[in-house]
């Protein structure tokens, strides 16, 4: 099969070597018919902020990977990448890596439940602009489906794995629905901005952001719909809120225990999360003895990503085996696309063969009954057909991890019926 | 017939201790086999029990209620059933272990204690009998189940304290959760066994002279009673939830479980033979 994979990854390169060859769905869009034109009859691109990959089918035997590597840096202007930041696959290998891919265990975060969507994009774009042909189409469906499988057949992505997202995940623990919870988010910086992004997805009821600087406070609370408070005035608020997230750097200590106990005084039972991911400790770690206060720190959160880290790296087999299975599935497809331009051409030879004596007794058989003649030839060439057909389809599914066993069959039919020689225009008109 | 309920008095505890040991497994040990089959089983376990109960009705011409054992029996069906509702309604799926282990032992007691009583005295034979027994039962049943998702809760709650994020710690649903589980069970407990209490105060003086007012099991169940509606009163007026929620649900049951058993152990059930 003439799949080819060209890509550079977290595995392969450094984050800036990555940025260097990372492409925009407009530079995407301007860059896959140029691939098309000069090297790939089918070409799909999928760029994210951890990989780029070029999946394709060469035009011809004449295709040479160095030329699009070479094209690739130069177009994105990058002449300090190296041959060695690219990884190369063919034929199944490119496939199976591509599973691999839509899976999400080879991903920088393993079960990343993000990367399906990403290839999913990449793969409408190259529909948009026609450069995905009957080779790539199977393949990308096929990936999708390992996706899917591997999401709904396994824990690959199940359980938070970043700190932001263990402290939502510890939230859940303790109560039944965010909808009906406040939280606050004390510091306005890349923390608290991923935290309050998954704070939204799993539906938090209400929001505050508290920073010392207001307007950064407010910048935040503008994207996610949440509510700007100076950090001077979070003891007012403390014992209206449910779960509190602090990740400022502070020598102080934003809350202490005296702030805590006032806050619980008027909330008895009520539970408070407080998770402190500052560096040093921004909450009093004596809050934490309160009654019904729940007070976790980044060793907490740590020791909850790291649990689910391994959790997640114990579904691998079995994502493997979900790709094993797609995969054999996609080579026996693959096995019969090479024998269908010989049935093709065989029951072009058949039906010429038919025609031809059709067309010399014409004359000997009235209107009506030559009508009925052909229907009866047609039937008789389908059902010797059928049979040896089938056998092809067959045989071309079983030896699919064998393509010269196919290939050899496919010779001997074509000396057997004497047919044509395969052209590769006639191949590919053929596929599609 | 007399053979199927002697095989299904066999099989039953079998049932449940299967049940029990699949639920254990995925709550102790995340395991996925257990995990995934765990609810057909005590599908299959119910529908035994449903099974037995029937034919026991059919052969002996009573429900089985008429024994402290039997009873029991009962308690088990009402609970395993009342959990398998709770599982499919809330999707809470990972709390049967310690409640399944509870329905074996009451079971095992039914089976092992099992007799052949046939038929009934004609006094018993009453709709208002019927409805203390099933509010009884009901009531009984949910505070069993009350006193399960406290217990639950404070594993949990010790957990999140002691920083102890293990597998067990996963499979425990929010501590909102099992506190809502908790507080339902103690209402419909508490209102359950009233009105049991008040039918059995109302109607059975009167169906049988003899019967005293001072009867054991009458003075357990008020005491549980009692218990259980001083913690509502004082949760509800002091605004208290949570741990102490929780903790009322075990000492009821607690209360609850040493009444029956000083009821039954030292003056007897109900004796109506």
């Amino acid at each position: 099969m003439n799949l080819f994979l060209l890509g550079i990854s977290h595995k392969t390169a450094s984050v800036e070597v990555r940025e260097a060859v990372a492409f925009s769905n407009e530079e995407t869009a301007q860059i896959l018919p140029e691939l098309q034109e000069k090297f790939l009859k089918e070409a799909v691109l999928v760029s994210t902020c951890n990989r780029t990959e070029l999946y394709g089918v060469p035009h011809d035997d004449s295709f040479k990977s160095e030329d699009l590597v070479n094209f690739l840096i130069e177009w994105k202007r990058a002449n300090f990448l190296k041959p060695q930041h690219f990884y190369i696959e063919s034929s199944f290998k490119a496939a199976e890596h591509l599973m691999e891919v839509t899976s999400g265990i080879d991903s920088l975060i393993v079960g990343d439940v993000q990367i399906l969507q990403q290839v999913r994009d990449a793969y409408e774009l190259s529909g948009e602009k026609r450069t995905a042909g009957t080779l790539m189409h199977e393949l990308f469906h096929t990936s999708f489906r390992v996706g899917k499988r591997a999401k709904a057949e396994t824990a690959i992505g199940k359980g938070a794995v970043s700190i932001s997202y263990a402290a939502v995940e510890l939230s859940e623990k303790i109560f039944a629905d965010l909808k009906t919870k406040k939280a606050i988010l004390i510091g306005a910086g890349e923390t608290a901005e991923l935290t309050a992004k998954h704070l939204r997805n799993h539906g938090i009821g209400h929001l505050l952001i508290a920073n010392r600087t207001l307007e950064r406070a407010q910048n935040l609370a503008s994207q996610y719909g949440a509510m700007a408070i100076p950090l001077s005035e979070i003891n007012q608020f403390l014992k209206n809120v449910d779960i509190v997230i602090s990740s400022v750097h502070s020598q102080d200590y934003i809350l202490k225990r005296e702030d805590v106990k006032a806050a619980m005084k008027t909330r008895p039972s009520a539970p408070l999360v407080i998770v402190d991911i500052g560096m040093p400790r921004n909450i009093d770690p004596k809050a934490g003895e309160i009654d019904n206060v729940f007070l976790e720190d980044i060793d907490s959160l740590e020791m909850i990503a790291n649990a689910n880290h391994e959790r997640r790296k114990s579904e691998l087999p079995k994502v493997r085996e979900i790709i094993a299975q797609e995969l054999q599935k996609f080579k026996e497809w693959a096995a019969v696309l090479d024998v269908v331009p010989t049935i093709k051409s065989l029951r072009d030879k058949c039906e010429d063969i038919r025609q031809s004596g059709l067309q010399k007794y014409k004359y000997k058989f009235a209107p009506e009954d030559f009508e009925k003649v052909d229907e009866l030839t047609k039937v008789l060439v389908n059902r010797i057909l059928a049979s040896p057909i089938s056998a092809l389809r067959e045989y071309s599914q079983n030896s699919a991890d064998h393509p010269a066993d196919t290939e050899q069959i496919l010779h001997a039919v074509q000396q057997l019926f004497a047919l044509p020689p395969r052209s590769e225009a006639e191949e590919d008109k053929v596929k599609k | 017939m007399l053979a199927a309920i002697s095989i299904l008095n066999i099989f039953l505890p079998l049932g449940y201790t299967v049940t029990a040991f699949f639920y254990g497994r995925a709550f102790l040990k995340g395991d996925e086999f257990a995990d995934k089959h765990k609810s057909n089983f005590l599908s299959l376990t119910l529908f035994m029990h449903f099974l037995s109960s029937a034919l026991r009705t059919a052969e002996f011409r009573h429900i089985p209620v008429t024994s402290f054992y039997e009873l029991m029996g009962m308690l088990a069906l009402t609970i395993s059933a009342a959990y398998l509702f709770i599982e499919f309604s809330t999707k809470v799926r990972n709390t049967g272990f310690p409640i399944l282990a509870i329905c074996t032992v009451l079971v095992l007691l039914d089976s092992l204690f099992y007799k052949q009583y046939y038929g009934v005295q004609d006094v018993l034979k009453s709709e208002l009998l019927a409805f203390h027994v099933i509010a009884a039962l009901v009531g009984y049943s949910s505070f069993t189940l009350s006193a399960v998702y406290g217990f639950l809760y404070v594993i949990l709650y010790k957990k999140l304290r002691s920083k102890t994020f293990d597998t067990v710690y996963q499979n425990l649903p929010s501590l909102e959760s099992l506190e809502k589980l908790a507080n339902k069970g103690i209402i419909i407990g508490f209102i359950a066994l009233a009105f049991s209490i008040v039918i059995g105060f109302i109607w059975l003086p009167r169906a049988i002279e003899s019967f005293s007012k001072a009867d054991a099991q009458f003075i357990g169940v008020f005491l549980t009673l009692v218990v259980y509606g001083v913690g509502i009163s004082v949760i509800k007026f002091a605004g208290l939830r949570g741990r102490r929620l929780a903790l009322l649900a075990v000492i009821g049951f607690i209360v609850m479980c040493i009444s029956v058993i000083f009821a039954n152990t030292f003056t007897g059930f109900h004796n109506f033979r």
